[in-house]
């Protein structure tokens, strides 16, 4: 006969995820036959097992117990049944507002939108049911064989969006104009799995946003062919007075994409979180501007999020990333303070904040160092290129990790005050890639021109270009472009320099290429 | 299950395969975007396989090409050793006729309807003197359309694989032509006189 405790077991250790670490402890639920509550906890405190909660009413107990333990209790008399005690969560979005880092970076907060633009996203449609995104003032175009624009089961035209224009309500995300004023036009001309488009296709999409009087068109698409019949309708939309944005490409080359590398279009890289150069982001000769393109927080069709999302936050810094699962969920501010690899005590951080390297100790084992040295919260920081995720046992610390060029950005701010948060948001996730970063220049350049309405569509891609952040080599280069694009300097520059420009079409990048 | 086990038998010999390529003539010139860079890649390639003899030269140059600007550019002449039209019919690259690789194409990169040319080349860019080999892929789109553009081409791929240029790829539509051509009756017509 099987023995059912060694069922019981191995179910555990299915459910939990059975720890690779004999020390590493997790939580079961231990339930007592009828009338042996009491024996059973006498015998669990005689093991020195922590009993976490007594249900006294169903004769259980959850206790905390590790691999060695487990063993001990399965050998107990008077024990019914013990199984995983597994951890539940809020199902809905969390009253709880991420501001993507790239809303900061450019200068979204600084400028007002003042009205009279519209936006149009050719993409791969847009949920228009979502709680976060604007309905009023989104139009669309007519199927024309991807699907209906008012639905995107693939995600990323809705992602698009809400950089664009997420409703700033406390909740969710914020778009680079975050309140409902901004008129977007949207065509789909992706399908449901998001794989291809035709150049045909792109040419007949731009001039639906034309036709629906778009004066900014942001496309955050792209292949390695140019193509007359797409150049065509690019050149006559750009001599209309429309301003063209588009991705500069995601293999990570020197190489052209279009239709970023037409003339008449704004190639837009990506950057991440700390203005770095994003490692996939093309560069060619037509790259104009920069923008956040790495991690990017922003609206997905509803119910489509995964995992719970961490955040850190101090006076200029904005890190985002999943958390570590296992994390409670709420906000804590406290000061940041190195605690190298959290293998030993970082001695007294009661209220603090531990920033922990990657390393040499399993991550739940630096989380419960920092919980015993009396901290409020773990950011673990990466130590190799890449994204961290990771689970850890359910704890009473917030706890997410940063990427490598943000750990070590963080441990020039040892000592400030930083806020860091975990929430689910359900409705919303990261995305990378140069399809990213465009939004955020399609938004911008709608809220300079909106400012400046007597401006032609090359006057504010030239005052877009003059303003920018400059990064990497001095001046313009083909990773970055002229910088990093920047609402408020670029409202500035057209205030002192006016925004005379040539008609007709101009060359992309720095000027000179074509 | 026995259908199974084809789909995967095909599915297998699918993936060892290039497809065969077959006699053909190619004439290819013009531009096409630099790798990257703000000029113009200039591009001429002469090729063809008749009866199975090869021949051919290719002619290149991306002077503005990112990454090569510092030597100089890229800029290179070549024989081509292996050519031919790339055709549906699959080859084993392991059987016993086609061991060698100039008798298909390049599985995945040059498929049905392009045509490939493998080549020696050697560089005319004193900064970056050399020999080495790579390959080009293109694609005749014209069908004899004049489209008043000049986009009757696609280069989809050169690769150059070793030498002073190792690395080097670029793509791209070609303003210009890419002309393919039967091989002449006299050497492909058996009963021609």
């Amino acid at each position: 006969m099987i023995n059912k405790k060694t069922v019981l077991a191995a179910s555990v250790a299915l459910a939990c995820s059975f720890p690779s670490f004999a020390e590493q402890t997790f939580r079961i639920v231990v339930e007592a036959n009828n009338n042996k509550a009491s024996i059973v906890k006498s015998a669990l405190q005689a093991k020195n097992v922590k009993i976490e909660k007594e249900i006294k009413s169903l004769e259980s107990f959850a206790v905390t117990i590790n691999k060695a333990q487990l063993a001990e209790i399965a050998g107990l008399s008077n024990i019914k049944a013990f199984y995983p005690d597994v951890p539940r969560k809020l199902m809905s979005e969390e009253p709880m507002q991420f501001l993507p880092y790239g809303y900061t970076m450019v200068q979204a907060d600084k400028v007002q939108y003042q009205g009279g633009q519209k936006v149009c996203v050719i993409d791969s449609g847009y949920a228009l049911s979502h709680p976060d995104l604007p309905s009023a003032g989104v139009t669309g175009s007519a199927d024309g064989g991807a699907g209906v624009w008012y639905e995107d089961p693939f995600g990323h035209g809705t992602h698009v969006a809400g950089t664009i224009a997420a409703i700033d309500d406390n909740k969710g995300s914020a778009g680079i104009v975050g309140d409902h004023s901004l008129d977007m036009h949207i065509v789909r001309v992706f399908a449901g799995n998001g794989s291809w488009a035709y150049a045909s296709d792109l040419a007949g999409a731009i001039d639906e946003c034309q036709q629906a009087g778009s004066t900014v068109i942001s496309m955050s698409l792209g292949g390695k062919y140019s193509s007359p019949i797409e150049e065509r309708a690019i050149n006559k939309v750009a001599r209309n007075n429309i301003l063209m944005i588009a991705a500069a490409g995601n293999s990570g080359d020197a190489s052209h994409s279009y239709p970023a590398s037409y003339d008449s279009v704004v190639s837009v890289a990506a950057v991440d979180s700390v203005k770095q150069h994003a490692s996939f982001s093309q560069r060619s000769s037509q790259v104009e501007l920069s923008a956040p393109g790495v991690g990017v927080f922003s609206t997905i069709p509803v119910g489509k999020g995964r995992f719970s999302k961490f955040s850190v936050m101090q006076d200029d810094v904005n890190f985002q990333h999943y958390a570590l699962d296992g994390s409670r969920f709420g906000s804590v501010t406290g000061e940041l303070v190195d605690c190298g690899r959290g293998t030993e005590s970082c001695g007294d951080v009661t209220g603090k904040i531990c920033l922990v390297e990657r390393g040499d100790s399993p991550f739940y084992s630096k989380v419960e160092q920092c919980e015993a040295d009396g901290g409020v919260g773990v950011i673990i920081r990466n130590n190799i290129e890449g994204q961290l995720v990771g689970n850890i046992n359910p704890t009473t610390l917030v706890v997410g990790a940063v990427m490598m060029n943000e750990g070590l950005h963080l441990m020039e701010q040892l000592g400030q005050e930083t806020t860091i948060s975990v929430a689910e948001f359900t409705d919303h996730d990261f995305k990378s890639g140069t399809s990213m970063a465009t939004p955020h220049v399609s938004g911008v350049a709608a809220v300079v021109w909106s400012n400046f309405p007597e401006c032609t569509a090359n006057g504010i891609r030239l005052a877009l270009r003059a303003s920018a952040d400059d990064q990497g080599e001095a001046g313009y280069d083909h990773a970055y472009g002229w910088g990093v694009v920047q609402a408020k300097a670029a409202v500035d520059y057209i205030s002192e320099h006016g925004c005379s420009a040539p008609k007709g079409v101009l060359r992309g990048g720095d000027g000179s290429a074509h | 299950m026995k259908l199974t086990q084809l789909g995967l038998l095909i599915a297998t010999a699918a993936i060892l395969s290039g497809c065969a390529k077959i006699d053909a003539r190619v004439s290819a010139g013009g531009t096409l975007n630099s790798k990257g860079g703000a000029g113009k890649a200039v591009f001429t390639a002469h090729a063809a396989r008749c009866d199975g003899d090869v021949s051919g030269q290719v002619n290149y140059k991306d002077l503005t090409a990112i990454d090569w600007q510092q030597m100089g550019g890229v800029a290179f002449n070549a024989n081509v050793y292996g050519a031919g039209l790339c055709s549906e019919e699959p080859v084993d690259p392991e059987g016993a006729e086609s061991g060698d690789e100039r008798l298909y194409c390049k599985q995945d990169i040059c498929t049905e309807g392009m045509y490939q040319v493998e080549f020696n080349y050697s560089s005319t860019n004193p900064t970056a003197p050399g020999e080495g080999v790579g390959f080009a892929c293109m694609m005749d789109i014209s069908e004899g359309v004049k489209t008043g553009i000049g986009a009757n081409g696609l280069l989809n791929v050169m690769l150059l694989e070793s030498g002073p240029y190792q690395g080097y790829s670029n793509a791209g539509t070609i303003s210009g032509n890419v002309q393919l051509h039967d091989c002449p009756a006299s050497k492909n017509d058996n009963t021609a006189q």
